[in-house]
C-alpha cells in the first residue's frame, strides 16, 4: 500500500506532476510545504499587501509550470524563492510611481522594523539549502509553528528526532547567516 | 546534548530549573556562548516578530489552482488503495460477508430455538389436557400439533416466523425454513387425506399443509388446534384456550422481537469536503443496530457505526494567529434509536413493504450527533429484511470554547435479520 502524500519527497511529488489523477494532490501538498515560507518572503520584499499576494500566487504558477516541463533536479523552495524575487524586481522596475512629497506621509506605515524583515529574508533563503528532512522539520516548526509531535507524525519519526532535525536546522541556518547578523549588530 | 540544543531549549522555555541554573552559570564565564546564544535570539525574534507574514491570504490557493486548471483540496491518499473508492468497494464486501456469516449463524441459533419451541408446546399440550370441550386422545403425547392462522400481527412479530411448534416426540426437530414446522407426508398419503382429516396408518411424517388445509380462509385470530389422534383428526379449540397458546408461545418467544440490522452508507457533506483523510477506518461508513419492537409500529435500539464528519472550524494557533482549520477525521459514533412504522403498503407480491421514521440521538469523542430521516423495509421473508433509507446527520463539537457544527445527508442500505 503506498504511503501518504505528506511523506513523499519533493522529486517523488515533481514526479507525480506528470500523473493527472495524481497531479493536485501532489501539487497541493507541495503548495502547503512551502505557502508560509513564499508568503513571508514576498511580504519581506514587497510592502503592498495586494502586490505581495499577487506575486506569491504568480510565483506557485510559475513553478507549476517549470516543473511540468523540467523534472530534473528541481529544489523547489530555491526555484520559489528565485521566481519571487524576479517578480518583485520587475514589479519594482516596471512601477512608475510619481510622487508628491507634500501628500506623501513620511512615517511608515509597515509595523516591521527594516532590521528585522531584512534578517527574515535572509532566512528564508538560507532555508533552501538545508537538505530536505532538516529544511522541512524547521519550516514546520518556525514558519507553520507545530509542536514537535505532529512534525514527528507528519514526518514519521520519533519525537526526540523531530526535535533534534528542528534544532540541526535553525544551527545550521545561523551559521549560513553568522556574516549577516554579525553585520547587523554592529549596525 | 550540544551547548547549542541547551540554548536553543532555554529561549524555547523547555529547561528544567536546575538545568537554568547551570546554564545562566555557564553563560556569565563564557563569551562564546554568550554569541551563540545573541545569535539564536536574533533568529528567533526575527521569526517571532513576523509569524503574521507566514499565512497566505485566505482563496489563495484556490485562485492559484483555478489559474493553472487543478481541483484544490488534493486527497492525501495517493492510490487507489487509500481511495475512499476502495474502502467504499471493501466495507461493501465486509458488509456483504458479515451479513452472510451472521445469517448463517442465525440459522443455527433458529434449530435450537425451534426445539425449545416445540418443548414448550409440549408442555401446553399437557396445560390444553385440563381444559374443557377437548377430546383427549390416550395417545396425547404422539404427533400433536398446534397451527396458527393467517393472523398477521401474530405471525409476524410475535410468532416471529408463522412458525408452527412441533410438540412431540422430542427428538423430531423443527424444520425451520418452512412456514410449519413439521414433518413430511408422503405425496400417497396426503392425496388420501381429506380436509379436516388427517389420518396415517403409522407414524410417519405428516405434512399439515399438503393434507389441505386452506390457512388463509381462517378468519383473524382464529386459531386452529388439533390433536392428531390415532386417526389424527383435527379438533378446533375456543378463543379462550386460543389466548392462552399465544400467550405461552410469546413468554417463551420473546427473542424473535429482536433482530440485528448491518448498513452500508454514501454521505454528502455540507460544505462540501475539501479534504479527506489519509486513511480510513476498517468499518468506514458500516454501521450495526440491535433492534427490538416494542409493538407492530415502534422499535426501539441501539446503533454503532463508523464515520466521517467534516469540520471546518476557526482557532487560535500556538503562535498567536488566528487560523481556520478544516479536517475530515475518522470517528466511531453510537446512538439511541427510535424506529416507526408509519404505513404498510398492501401488494400483490410476496413481499411485505413497510415505511419507516427513524430518529437517533447519540454521540462520538467530538460531541453530540443528532439523526433523522425516512425509510423503506422490504421483506421476502419472516427473517429477513432489506432496509433502505435516507437521513440527515448533525454533529455539533468545541474549539476553544466556541460552537460548531457539521452536517450530511446520508443513503444507508442494509439488511435486518429476525433473531
Amino acid at each position: 500500500m503506498s504511503k501518504a502524500y505528506k511523506t513523499y519527497s519533493d522529486s517523488e511529488l515533481i514526479n507525480l506532476l506528470s500523473n493527472r489523477k495524481q497531479e493536485s494532490a501532489a501539487f497541493s501538498e507541495i503548495y502547503e510545504r512551502y505557502s508560509s515560507m513564499l508568503s513571508a518572503y514576498s511580504k519581506c520584499l514587497i510592502k503592498d499587501k495586494d502586490i505581495a499576494e499577487d506575486i506569491f500566487q504568480e510565483s506557485f504558477i510559475r513553478l507549476y509550470k517549470t516543473l511540468k516541463k523540467k523534472k530534473e533536479n528541481q529544489n523547489v523552495p530555491g526555484l520559489l524563492v528565485t521566481i519571487c524575487r524576479n517578480l518583485a524586481y520587475n514589479h519594482s522596475r516596471d512601477k512608475k510611481v510619481k510622487v508628491d512629497p507634500e501628500l506623501v506621509s513620511l512615517k511608515s506605515e509597515d509595523p516591521i522594523d527594516y532590521e528585522n524583515k531584512e534578517l527574515m529574508e535572509l532566512i528564508i533563503m538560507a532555508v533552501e539549502f538545508l537538505d530536505e528532512k532538516y529544511r522541512r522539520a524547521f519550516m514546520l516548526r518556525e514558519f507553520q509553528g507545530l509542536p514537535f509531535k505532529e512534525i514527528a507524525e507528519l514526518e514519521n519519526i520519533n519525537l526526540g528526532n523531530a526535535k533534534l532535525r528542528a534544532a540541526r536546522a535553525k544551527k545550521k541556518v545561523i551559521e549560513i547567516l553568522q556574516p549577516y547578523i554579525n553585520d547587523l549588530e554592529k549596525s | 546534548m550540544s551547548k547549542f540544543d541547551i540554548l536553543n531549549d532555554l529561549i524555547e522555555g523547555r529547561l528544567k530549573d536546575s538545568s537554568e541554573k547551570s546554564i545562566y552559570a555557564e553563560l556569565s564565564a563564557d563569551s562564546a556562548m554568550r554569541q551563540e546564544l545573541r545569535d539564536l535570539l536574533s533568529v528567533n525574534n526575527s521569526i517571532n516578530n513576523n509569524k503574521s507574514l507566514f499565512v497566505p491570504a485566505s482563496g489563495a490557493k484556490d485562485a492559484i489552482f483555478g489559474k493553472i486548471g487543478l481541483a484544490t483540496g488534493g486527497a492525501a491518499v495517493a492510490t487507489f488503495w487509500n481511495s475512499k473508492w476502495f474502502y467504499s468497494a471493501m466495507s461493501s464486501v465486509a458488509t456483504f460477508l458479515i451479513m452472510f456469516g451472521v445469517y448463517l449463524g442465525l440459522g443455527e441459533l433458529q434449530d435450537e430455538s425451534s426445539d425449545q419451541i416445540a418443548q414448550n408446546f409440549e408442555m401446553q399440550q399437557i396445560e390444553l389436557e385440563k381444559l374443557s370441550e377437548l377430546e383427549v386422545n390416550n395417545n396425547f403425547n404422539d404427533n400433536t400439533n398446534l397451527i396458527f392462522n393467517n393472523n398477521d400481527n401474530f405471525n409476524k412479530k410475535q410468532s416471529g416466523n408463522n412458525k408452527i411448534a412441533f410438540a412431540s416426540n422430542k427428538n423430531e426437530k423443527a424444520n425451520r425454513n418452512s412456514d410449519f414446522a413439521l414433518r413430511n407426508l408422503s405425496d400417497e398419503e396426503a392425496n388420501e387425506s381429506e380436509n379436516s382429516k388427517i389420518t396415517s396408518s403409522d407414524k410417519e411424517d405428516i405434512n399439515l399443509y399438503n393434507a389441505g388445509i386452506n390457512f388463509s380462509e381462517l378468519s383473524d385470530n382464529q386459531v386452529t388446534s388439533f390433536y392428531l389422534e390415532n386417526n389424527y383428526q383435527i379438533k378446533p379449540i375456543d378463543n379462550k384456550q386460543q389466548e392462552e397458546i399465544i400467550s405461552s408461545f410469546e413468554s417463551n418467544n420473546l427473542y424473535s422481537r429482536f433482530s440485528l440490522e448491518w448498513n452500508n452508507s454514501e454521505s454528502v457533506h455540507f460544505p462540501e469536503e475539501r479534504i479527506t483523510p489519509s486513511e480510513f477506518a476498517l468499518f468506514h461508513k458500516n454501521s450495526l443496530s440491535m433492534l427490538y419492537d416494542i409493538n407492530d409500529r415502534l422499535t426501539i435500539g441501539a446503533n454503532a457505526r463508523q464515520e466521517t464528519f467534516y469540520l471546518v472550524f476557526r482557532g487560535l494557533g500556538e503562535d498567536g494567529i488566528q487560523r481556520i482549520y478544516e479536517q475530515q477525521p475518522n470517528l466511531t459514533s453510537f446512538s439511541g434509536l427510535l424506529r416507526y412504522d408509519i404505513f404498510e403498503w398492501k401488494n400483490e407480491l410476496p413481499l411485505e413493504v413497510e415505511t419507516f421514521t427513524e430518529l437517533q440521538l447519540g454521540g462520538n469523542t467530538l460531541g453530540p450527533v443528532g439523526r433523522i430521516g425516512f425509510g423503506l423495509e422490504i421483506r421476502p421473508t419472516q427473517n429477513i429484511t432489506f432496509v433502505v433509507s435516507g437521513n440527515y446527520s448533525q454533529l455539533r463539537y468545541w474549539h476553544q470554547n466556541n460552537g460548531f457544527r457539521s452536517e450530511k445527508f446520508s443513503l444507508n442500505y442494509g439488511v435486518k435479520f429476525g433473531l
